[in-house]
């Protein structure tokens, strides 16, 4: 008895992290099955890493696909076995499409060589692929380079760029006129109530490696952002604020409570906050579940980006109300310690603004970390010594979990589709190595002159120093340190 | 002769209160404050040394038949501006006027509730930092996913760089 035709086969390929299921394939999932197709998600990402393999093997799979390294014979072996193992199970469910999911540009290895195999070996099935990952040149590049290299090869049937929701849909029924589907501009969704729950019932079981073994699953209450830090490329890709209603987001997560007993969220948005009123709408549903259903404060945890707000914007009331829905663990971009800097950046927001924050966060319980960045053009050295005093004025925090660990990300790096890049000649931003063009970290400022490459580096391991100095949990260091030194031995020797 | 290396440690109460009653910190039996209480934050500085030491509040000089009403009640304990959070119930009340029939009629465990005359007294070491750090188990660095930071990768670039301290 032949298997019947799955509509789509969705998957995940190296390299994503293996710490919660994924997002977009289960959104993919909840969208098309609201349109009566038939999917299934499967992970071949986490089946490959949670392979018991020795951490040396693990290191090198890792790089393969992350860095393109080569690889001995043996891990060789493990690759071809695995991707064999990966067309068994694309056989095994006979779909008419394939999805792959490129999470990041470092999913572009393995869907490459997956695609070759599978053309080879499976000519009627029809490939799509999607995701941030499909544009090398940055999430508001324009240029879908990875998604039309593979089709040029004929390894690919289509790409789609942007929103997957709406498009793969249309894929489906085949119109492949819908923006987006094989073109750099897509339609941007805005009723985002509309959309379908993801669907996480292939996923939910699986062995992944959730921190402190707590299961938790990713939400999407927006895309796009309120602000507009001059760093940042995000206006590029969403040209357009899109929120999810509170309640919607809520209903969601009970949801999954009642589905799967999940009470551990994480939001991918750029930012939690961005819409007060759906923030608001969030926490008081969510407070107001728990009051009807006996269960006690906090019995949801959740968190992710959020956006320093002044006492006007986010009362004492919004903290306390927030606080008893759960939301904890938030990530903030604070970039710098000056207020100089945040303000040529569009941070928006004052030390006053901060200091509030802190102080309501740990006066109701809520944990934060910082985002930071080091070697803005327009730092000064008392800029970057606001920075340092910040933390020792902030150690407090540490001490108490409050401000529970710091990411200190690497130097400012000038990238495509960013303020800082369209305005880097109005900027005085020129490049260091001669005939180049200002890109990631090859610029230096004519109007800030102290602030060499050299001076750039040396202020980031300063402040690392000193946050380790403080008792900070410092996050990631040592790649971000490795990278820093590649980027600059490749300038130096002008190869960046 | 022992020499104690000595800490300075800020120290602040949030309390309420009715009237004007009268408290008295002490640390290491060493009086650092002694007022009528006129505001909702009290903050004095002391010197401890090395390890242990203790810090004992007292109500006194109520005077019940005239100002039955006087209390305070500690809200809050910040030593260094962090807050000790659930140690501050780590304490016993012990009344200092009141008869052994009353006595028997409150819970004295972790009451902040300063009805009566009476002290309480908070067991802490230092250097406070390390016992805050260790009473919120912020006291070692730690990595999510394998994401590093070590001080090898840091002198590393310090020396590369040439970065002296």
């Amino acid at each position: 008895m032949s298997i019947p035709k799955l509509d789509i086969l969705l998957v995940n390929v190296p390299f994503i992290s293996t710490a919660y299921p994924p997002a977009g394939t289960s959104a993919l999932k909840g969208a098309v099955q609201q349109h009566g197709y038939s999917a299934k998600v499967l992970d071949f990402n986490l089946q490959l890493f949670t392979k018991k393999f020795s951490p040396d093997t693990l290191s090198a799979l890792e790089n393969y696909y992350t860095i393109n390294t080569d690889i001995d014979k043996a891990t060789s072996t493990i690759i071809e076995n695995f991707y064999q193992d990966c067309v068994r199970q694309i056989k095994n469910h006979n779909p008419k499409w394939l999805g792959i999911s490129v999470f990041t540009f470092q999913c572009q290895r393995a869907t490459n060589d997956l695609c070759k195999i599978i053309k080879a070996s499976c000519p009627d099935i029809k490939i799509v692929i999607g995701g941030a990952g499909i544009s090398t040149s940055g999430i508001a590049s324009h240029k879908a380079d990875f998604g039309d290299t593979l089709k040029e090869k004929n390894l690919i049937d289509h790409y789609i760029k942007g929103d997957g929701e709406v498009s793969l849909v249309k894929l489906l029924q085949n119109n492949t006129d819908y923006p987006g589907i094989d073109k750099p501009v897509y339609k941007v969704i805005e009723d985002l109530d509309a959309l379908a729950f993801p669907d996480y019932e292939d996923v939910i079981d699986l062995p992944y490696e959730y921190h402190n073994s707590i299961k938790l699953l990713p939400i999407t209450g927006s895309r796009g952002c309120v602000r507009h830090c001059t760093f940042c490329d995000i206006h590029a890709f969403w040209k357009k604020f899109a929120f999810r209603s509170g309640k919607n987001i809520a209903q969601e997560m009970i949801s999954l409570y009642e589905k799967y007993n999940i009470k551990n969220f994480f939001f991918m948005d750029s930012l939690i906050n961005g819409s007060m009123k759906a923030y608001r709408e969030l926490c008081n549903v969510l407070v107001d579940y728990y009051e009807t259903n006996n269960l006690e404060d906090k019995f949801f945890r959740w968190g992710g980006q959020f956006i320093i707000r002044s006492a006007k914007q986010m009362t004492e009331q919004d903290y306390v109300i927030a606080a008893r829905s759960g939301c904890s663990g938030l990530c903030c971009g604070v970039e710098s310690g000056s207020e100089s800097v945040r303000n040529h950046m569009q941070k928006q927001f004052s030390n006053e603004d901060l200091d509030y924050t802190m102080k309501q966060f740990q006066k109701n319980g809520m944990t934060c970390y910082f985002f930071m960045i080091t070697g803005y053009p327009t730092e000064t050295a008392q800029d970057f010594q606001d920075t340092i005093d910040m933390f020792k004025r902030y150690k407090k925090y540490s001490i108490d979990g409050t401000l529970f660990g710091v990411n200190l990300n690497g130097l400012l790096s000038v990238d495509d589709g960013t303020p800082l890049y369209a305005k880097s000649e109005e900027l005085g931003l020129v490049p260091i190595i001669p005939a180049s063009h200002v890109h990631g970290l090859n610029w230096q400022s004519q109007d800030n002159s102290q602030l060499t490459l050299e001076e750039r580096i040396r202020r980031r391991i300063v402040l690392q120093e000193t946050c380790m100095d403080l008792g900070y949990t410092v996050w990631n260091g040592d790649m971000q340190l490795k990278r820093i030194e590649a980027s600059y031995d490749k300038i130096q020797n002008g190869t960046y | 002769m022992i020499k104690y290396k000595m800490e300075l440690i800020d120290i602040k109460i949030n309390l309420t209160y009715a009237l004007a009653p009268t408290m008295i910190i002490e640390i290491n039996n060493d009086k650092v404050y002694h007022q009528k209480i006129a505001t909702d934050t009290i903050a004095v500085q002391s010197t401890v040394p090395t390890g242990d030491w203790q810090m004992k509040i007292t109500h006194i000089g109520k005077n019940y038949e005239i100002n039955n009403d006087e209390f305070f009640e500690i809200q809050d304990i910040f030593l260094n501006d962090v807050p000790i959070g659930h140690m501050i119930w780590n304490t016993t009340q012990i009344p200092l006027d009141v008869s052994e029939s009353e006595i028997s009629q409150h819970n004295w465990e972790g009451n902040l509730y300063f009805g009566h005359n009476a002290h309480c007294v908070w067991n802490f070491t230092s250097p406070v930092e390390k016992m805050l750090r260790d009473f919120y188990n912020t006291n070692q660095s730690k990595t999510i996913n394998a994401q590093e930071t070590t001080r090898k990768t840091l002198d590393y670039m310090k020396q590369k760089f040439q970065i002296t301290n």
